[in-house]
Protein backbone atom coordinates (compact mmCIF):
# COMPACT_ATOMS: atom_id res chain seq x y z
CA UNK A 1 0.00 0.00 0.00
CA UNK A 2 2.88 2.37 1.06
CA UNK A 3 4.65 1.64 -2.06
CA UNK A 4 1.54 2.07 -4.03
CA UNK A 5 1.49 5.62 -2.85
CA UNK A 6 5.03 6.21 -3.42
CA UNK A 7 4.74 5.63 -7.65
CA UNK A 8 1.92 7.06 -7.59
CA UNK A 9 2.62 10.40 -5.74
CA UNK A 10 6.30 10.17 -7.84
CA UNK A 11 4.29 10.02 -11.04
CA UNK A 12 2.16 13.06 -10.44
CA UNK A 13 4.93 15.22 -9.57
CA UNK A 14 6.68 13.82 -13.18
CA UNK A 15 3.17 15.43 -14.59
CA UNK A 16 3.60 17.97 -12.80
CA UNK A 17 7.07 18.64 -13.53
CA UNK A 18 6.73 17.82 -17.60
CA UNK A 19 3.44 20.38 -17.57
CA UNK A 20 5.30 23.32 -15.63
CA UNK A 21 7.92 22.88 -18.21
CA UNK A 22 6.01 22.75 -21.44
CA UNK A 23 4.30 26.01 -20.17
CA UNK A 24 7.43 27.58 -19.35
CA UNK A 25 8.99 26.70 -22.71
CA UNK A 26 6.43 27.32 -24.71
CA UNK A 27 6.77 30.12 -27.29
CA UNK A 28 4.57 32.05 -29.52
CA UNK A 29 4.63 30.47 -33.18
CA UNK A 30 6.33 32.28 -36.07
CA UNK A 31 3.65 34.37 -37.55
CA UNK A 32 4.67 33.13 -41.22
CA UNK A 33 3.06 29.78 -39.22
CA UNK A 34 -0.24 31.74 -38.28
CA UNK A 35 -3.44 32.11 -39.81
CA UNK A 36 -5.19 35.37 -40.05
CA UNK A 37 -8.77 35.42 -38.74
CA UNK A 38 -9.32 38.78 -40.46
CA UNK A 39 -8.47 40.59 -43.59
CA UNK A 40 -9.39 43.97 -43.81
CA UNK A 41 -8.22 47.36 -45.22
CA UNK A 42 -6.54 49.96 -42.95
CA UNK A 43 -9.02 52.58 -43.72
CA UNK A 44 -11.76 49.74 -42.75
CA UNK A 45 -10.00 48.89 -39.44
CA UNK A 46 -9.58 52.84 -38.43
CA UNK A 47 -13.40 53.23 -38.99
CA UNK A 48 -14.68 50.46 -37.26
CA UNK A 49 -12.59 51.77 -34.51
CA UNK A 50 -13.68 55.36 -34.54
CA UNK A 51 -17.65 54.20 -34.83
CA UNK A 52 -17.73 51.93 -31.97
CA UNK A 53 -13.60 51.33 -30.38
CA UNK A 54 -15.50 48.90 -27.70
CA UNK A 55 -17.11 46.75 -30.22
CA UNK A 56 -14.03 46.50 -32.49
CA UNK A 57 -11.66 45.93 -28.92
CA UNK A 58 -14.26 43.27 -28.91
CA UNK A 59 -13.60 41.94 -32.13
CA UNK A 60 -10.33 42.72 -32.99
CA UNK A 61 -8.38 42.64 -30.08
CA UNK A 62 -6.24 39.20 -29.41
CA UNK A 63 -7.10 38.31 -32.99
CA UNK A 64 -4.24 37.83 -36.00
CA UNK A 65 -5.22 40.11 -38.62
CA UNK A 66 -3.79 40.51 -42.07
CA UNK A 67 -4.24 44.24 -42.98
CA UNK A 68 -3.74 46.10 -46.29
CA UNK A 69 -3.20 49.61 -46.52
CA UNK A 70 -1.04 52.58 -47.40
CA UNK A 71 2.30 53.74 -45.30
CA UNK A 72 2.08 56.89 -44.32
CA UNK A 73 5.29 56.93 -41.62
CA UNK A 74 8.27 54.55 -40.85
CA UNK A 75 9.42 55.23 -37.31
CA UNK A 76 13.01 54.04 -36.62
CA UNK A 77 14.25 53.71 -33.27
CA UNK A 78 17.80 52.13 -32.61
CA UNK A 79 17.39 48.59 -34.10
CA UNK A 80 13.37 49.20 -33.97
CA UNK A 81 11.37 49.56 -37.36
CA UNK A 82 7.28 50.61 -36.84
CA UNK A 83 5.60 50.85 -39.45
CA UNK A 84 2.59 53.52 -39.68
CA UNK A 85 -1.04 53.59 -41.53
CA UNK A 86 -2.51 57.41 -40.36
CA UNK A 87 -5.78 58.83 -41.33
CA UNK A 88 -4.53 61.98 -42.06
CA UNK A 89 -7.93 63.83 -40.95
CA UNK A 90 -8.93 62.40 -37.49
CA UNK A 91 -5.00 61.68 -36.65
CA UNK A 92 -6.04 58.23 -35.41
CA UNK A 93 -3.16 55.83 -36.83
CA UNK A 94 -2.58 51.78 -36.95
CA UNK A 95 1.15 51.29 -35.47
CA UNK A 96 2.59 47.98 -36.81
CA UNK A 97 5.73 46.48 -34.52
CA UNK A 98 7.46 43.80 -35.75
CA UNK A 99 8.82 39.98 -34.88
CA UNK A 100 12.13 39.30 -35.12
CA UNK A 101 14.42 38.42 -38.43
CA UNK A 102 11.44 41.33 -40.54
CA UNK A 103 14.57 44.19 -40.42
CA UNK A 104 16.10 43.39 -43.89
CA UNK A 105 12.32 43.11 -45.77
CA UNK A 106 11.29 46.31 -43.86
CA UNK A 107 14.11 48.76 -44.52
CA UNK A 108 12.97 49.08 -48.10
CA UNK A 109 9.28 50.42 -47.16
CA UNK A 110 8.81 53.96 -47.42
CA UNK A 111 5.85 56.12 -46.75
CA UNK A 112 3.42 56.00 -50.17
CA UNK A 113 4.09 52.37 -50.70
CA UNK A 114 0.94 49.67 -50.24
CA UNK A 115 1.70 47.07 -48.01
CA UNK A 116 0.33 44.18 -46.51
CA UNK A 117 0.98 43.18 -43.07
CA UNK A 118 -0.25 40.00 -40.65
CA UNK A 119 0.15 40.46 -37.00
CA UNK A 120 -1.28 40.21 -33.57
CA UNK A 121 -3.91 43.39 -33.19
CA UNK A 122 -3.65 44.37 -29.38
CA UNK A 123 -6.91 46.60 -30.22
CA UNK A 124 -7.04 50.51 -29.72
CA UNK A 125 -6.32 53.14 -27.01
CA UNK A 126 -7.86 56.47 -27.15
CA UNK A 127 -4.07 58.47 -26.68
CA UNK A 128 -4.98 61.72 -24.75
CA UNK A 129 -0.96 62.65 -25.58
CA UNK A 130 -2.55 63.05 -29.79
CA UNK A 131 -6.19 63.04 -28.79
CA UNK A 132 -6.54 60.25 -31.34
CA UNK A 133 -7.32 56.83 -31.43
CA UNK A 134 -4.03 54.19 -31.54
CA UNK A 135 -4.58 50.91 -33.03
CA UNK A 136 -1.15 49.07 -32.08
CA UNK A 137 0.06 45.51 -33.54
CA UNK A 138 2.57 43.22 -32.45
CA UNK A 139 5.24 40.70 -34.13
CA UNK A 140 3.85 41.50 -37.40
CA UNK A 141 5.52 40.24 -40.60
CA UNK A 142 5.21 41.83 -44.25
CA UNK A 143 3.84 39.88 -46.63
CA UNK A 144 4.36 42.03 -49.75
CA UNK A 145 7.04 39.62 -50.97
CA UNK A 146 5.86 36.10 -49.42
CA UNK A 147 2.88 35.49 -51.30
CA UNK B 1 8.28 98.18 -42.31
CA UNK B 2 7.55 95.42 -44.46
CA UNK B 3 11.00 93.96 -42.79
CA UNK B 4 10.09 94.91 -39.35
CA UNK B 5 6.94 92.48 -40.37
CA UNK B 6 9.37 89.73 -41.86
CA UNK B 7 11.30 89.80 -38.98
CA UNK B 8 8.52 89.60 -36.32
CA UNK B 9 6.97 86.85 -38.28
CA UNK B 10 10.40 84.82 -38.35
CA UNK B 11 10.78 85.34 -34.85
CA UNK B 12 7.47 84.22 -33.89
CA UNK B 13 7.16 81.55 -36.43
CA UNK B 14 10.65 80.35 -34.50
CA UNK B 15 8.94 80.78 -31.22
CA UNK B 16 6.06 78.80 -32.16
CA UNK B 17 8.43 75.61 -33.49
CA UNK B 18 10.57 75.75 -30.13
CA UNK B 19 7.66 75.58 -28.26
CA UNK B 20 6.27 73.20 -29.64
CA UNK B 21 5.71 70.04 -28.16
CA UNK B 22 7.48 66.87 -29.08
CA UNK B 23 5.73 63.68 -29.86
CA UNK B 24 6.64 59.99 -31.12
CA UNK B 25 4.41 57.08 -31.47
CA UNK B 26 7.07 54.89 -31.30
CA UNK B 27 8.97 54.90 -27.88
CA UNK B 28 9.67 51.63 -26.36
CA UNK B 29 9.02 50.26 -22.81
CA UNK B 30 11.16 46.84 -21.86
CA UNK B 31 9.73 45.15 -18.91
CA UNK B 32 11.76 43.39 -16.82
CA UNK B 33 10.60 41.26 -13.57
CA UNK B 34 12.96 38.14 -14.00
CA UNK B 35 14.81 37.02 -10.97
CA UNK B 36 17.52 34.56 -10.83
CA UNK B 37 15.19 31.85 -10.48
CA UNK B 38 13.37 32.72 -14.01
CA UNK B 39 14.64 34.82 -16.62
CA UNK B 40 11.22 34.81 -18.38
CA UNK B 41 9.29 37.93 -17.38
CA UNK B 42 10.06 39.95 -19.95
CA UNK B 43 8.19 42.06 -22.17
CA UNK B 44 8.64 44.64 -24.78
CA UNK B 45 5.81 47.45 -25.73
CA UNK B 46 7.26 49.32 -29.32
CA UNK B 47 4.43 51.37 -29.63
CA UNK B 48 4.30 53.68 -27.19
CA UNK B 49 3.18 57.51 -27.75
CA UNK B 50 5.77 59.92 -25.68
CA UNK B 51 5.89 63.81 -25.55
CA UNK B 52 8.68 66.02 -24.48
CA UNK B 53 7.57 69.85 -24.51
CA UNK B 54 10.92 71.73 -24.65
CA UNK B 55 9.57 74.46 -23.38
CA UNK B 56 8.18 74.11 -19.97
CA UNK B 57 9.29 70.57 -19.51
CA UNK B 58 6.70 68.07 -19.55
CA UNK B 59 7.24 64.79 -20.16
CA UNK B 60 4.62 61.79 -20.55
CA UNK B 61 3.90 58.83 -22.24
CA UNK B 62 0.86 56.39 -23.00
CA UNK B 63 1.40 52.31 -23.37
CA UNK B 64 -1.46 49.91 -24.65
CA UNK B 65 -1.35 47.15 -22.10
CA UNK B 66 -2.02 44.75 -24.77
CA UNK B 67 1.05 45.79 -26.86
CA UNK B 68 3.53 44.45 -24.51
CA UNK B 69 4.68 40.96 -26.13
CA UNK B 70 6.42 38.34 -24.40
CA UNK B 71 7.99 35.36 -25.82
CA UNK B 72 5.98 33.24 -23.59
CA UNK B 73 2.24 32.92 -24.34
CA UNK B 74 1.26 32.09 -20.67
CA UNK B 75 2.75 34.69 -19.63
CA UNK B 76 1.84 37.36 -21.48
CA UNK B 77 -1.98 35.91 -20.74
CA UNK B 78 -1.16 36.38 -16.70
CA UNK B 79 0.49 40.01 -17.51
CA UNK B 80 -3.41 40.51 -19.00
CA UNK B 81 -5.25 38.72 -16.63
CA UNK B 82 -7.44 40.07 -13.82
CA UNK B 83 -4.87 39.89 -11.39
CA UNK B 84 -1.72 41.33 -13.10
CA UNK B 85 -2.49 44.15 -15.48
CA UNK B 86 -6.37 43.75 -16.21
CA UNK B 87 -5.97 45.51 -19.64
CA UNK B 88 -9.94 44.49 -20.64
CA UNK B 89 -10.60 47.03 -18.11
CA UNK B 90 -6.96 49.10 -17.73
CA UNK B 91 -5.55 49.34 -21.29
CA UNK B 92 -3.55 51.69 -21.09
CA UNK B 93 -0.41 52.34 -18.50
CA UNK B 94 0.35 56.43 -18.39
CA UNK B 95 2.70 58.56 -17.41
CA UNK B 96 2.54 62.54 -16.51
CA UNK B 97 5.98 64.31 -15.13
CA UNK B 98 8.34 67.22 -15.42
CA UNK B 99 12.14 67.78 -15.72
CA UNK B 100 12.74 69.18 -12.61
CA UNK B 101 16.00 70.80 -14.04
CA UNK B 102 15.38 72.11 -16.97
CA UNK B 103 17.65 75.09 -16.77
CA UNK B 104 20.23 72.66 -17.16
CA UNK B 105 19.38 71.15 -20.45
CA UNK B 106 19.89 72.77 -23.83
CA UNK B 107 17.93 70.91 -26.48
CA UNK B 108 19.69 73.43 -28.97
CA UNK B 109 23.34 72.60 -28.26
CA UNK B 110 24.23 68.81 -29.12
CA UNK B 111 25.70 66.61 -25.82
CA UNK B 112 24.53 64.69 -22.91
CA UNK B 113 22.22 65.92 -20.39
CA UNK B 114 21.15 64.36 -17.17
CA UNK B 115 17.61 65.24 -16.11
CA UNK B 116 15.59 64.65 -12.87
CA UNK B 117 12.11 63.96 -13.27
CA UNK B 118 9.07 63.67 -11.17
CA UNK B 119 5.63 62.58 -12.09
CA UNK B 120 3.01 60.26 -11.48
CA UNK B 121 2.15 57.11 -12.82
CA UNK B 122 -0.46 55.19 -13.57
CA UNK B 123 -1.32 51.41 -13.65
CA UNK B 124 -4.18 49.52 -13.77
CA UNK B 125 -5.95 52.85 -12.16
CA UNK B 126 -3.62 53.15 -9.29
CA UNK B 127 -1.96 56.87 -8.97
CA UNK B 128 1.55 57.12 -7.21
CA UNK B 129 4.05 59.80 -7.71
CA UNK B 130 7.27 58.65 -9.27
CA UNK B 131 10.66 59.88 -9.52
CA UNK B 132 14.03 59.47 -11.85
CA UNK B 133 16.25 60.12 -13.82
CA UNK B 134 16.74 59.97 -17.36
CA UNK B 135 19.47 60.63 -19.99
CA UNK B 136 19.22 63.03 -22.92
CA UNK B 137 21.09 62.78 -26.14
CA UNK B 138 20.80 65.76 -28.40
CA UNK B 139 22.76 64.84 -31.75
CA UNK B 140 21.50 67.51 -34.42
CA UNK B 141 17.44 68.07 -34.21
CA UNK B 142 17.17 64.62 -32.74
CA UNK B 143 16.57 64.23 -28.69
CA UNK B 144 16.93 60.25 -27.81
CA UNK B 145 15.49 59.93 -24.04
CA UNK B 146 15.81 56.93 -21.76
CA UNK B 147 14.80 56.73 -18.34
CA UNK B 148 14.13 53.83 -15.97
CA UNK B 149 11.61 53.03 -12.99
CA UNK B 150 11.90 50.59 -10.53
CA UNK B 151 8.49 49.88 -9.18
CA UNK B 152 6.74 47.94 -6.22
CA UNK B 153 3.50 45.34 -8.09
CA UNK B 154 1.50 46.24 -4.39
CA UNK B 155 1.66 49.79 -5.39
CA UNK B 156 -0.31 49.23 -8.02
CA UNK B 157 -2.62 46.62 -7.20
CA UNK B 158 -0.73 43.76 -8.14
CA UNK B 159 -0.48 40.77 -5.52
CA UNK B 160 1.72 37.86 -6.52
CA UNK B 161 0.50 34.15 -6.24
CA UNK B 162 2.24 31.90 -3.55
CA UNK B 163 3.18 30.08 -6.73
CA UNK B 164 5.40 33.12 -8.34
CA UNK B 165 7.15 33.85 -5.35
CA UNK B 166 10.97 34.21 -6.54
CA UNK B 167 10.04 33.59 -10.03
CA UNK B 168 8.96 37.45 -10.71
CA UNK B 169 10.21 40.56 -9.35
CA UNK B 170 8.18 42.32 -7.15
CA UNK B 171 10.14 45.26 -7.66
CA UNK B 172 10.26 45.15 -11.60
CA UNK B 173 12.32 47.90 -13.47
CA UNK B 174 10.01 49.90 -16.29
CA UNK B 175 12.55 51.60 -18.81
CA UNK B 176 11.51 54.08 -21.34
CA UNK B 177 13.33 55.01 -24.45
CA UNK B 178 12.19 57.68 -26.70
CA UNK B 179 13.80 58.83 -30.00
CA UNK B 180 12.04 62.82 -30.49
Amino acid sequence: MKKKIIIISGLLLLVIIGITYYLFSMKFDDMNDVKSDYDISAVNLMKEFQTNDSLANKRYADKILTVNGLVTDVETADSIINIKMADEQSGSYIIFSFQKNEEELLKDIIAGDTILVKGSCSGAIYSDILSAYSIAFKRCILLNNKK
Amino acid sequence: MKKTLLLTTISLMSLISFSQKKTTTSAVINFDAATPLDSLPKAVNKTVVAALNLTNGEVAFEASVKNFSFSNPMMQDHFNGENWMNSEKFPKATFKGNIKNLDKINFTKAGKYIATIEGELNIKGNVKPVSTTAQINVVGKSIATSAKFIISLADYGIELPKIAAGKVSENPSIKVTAKF
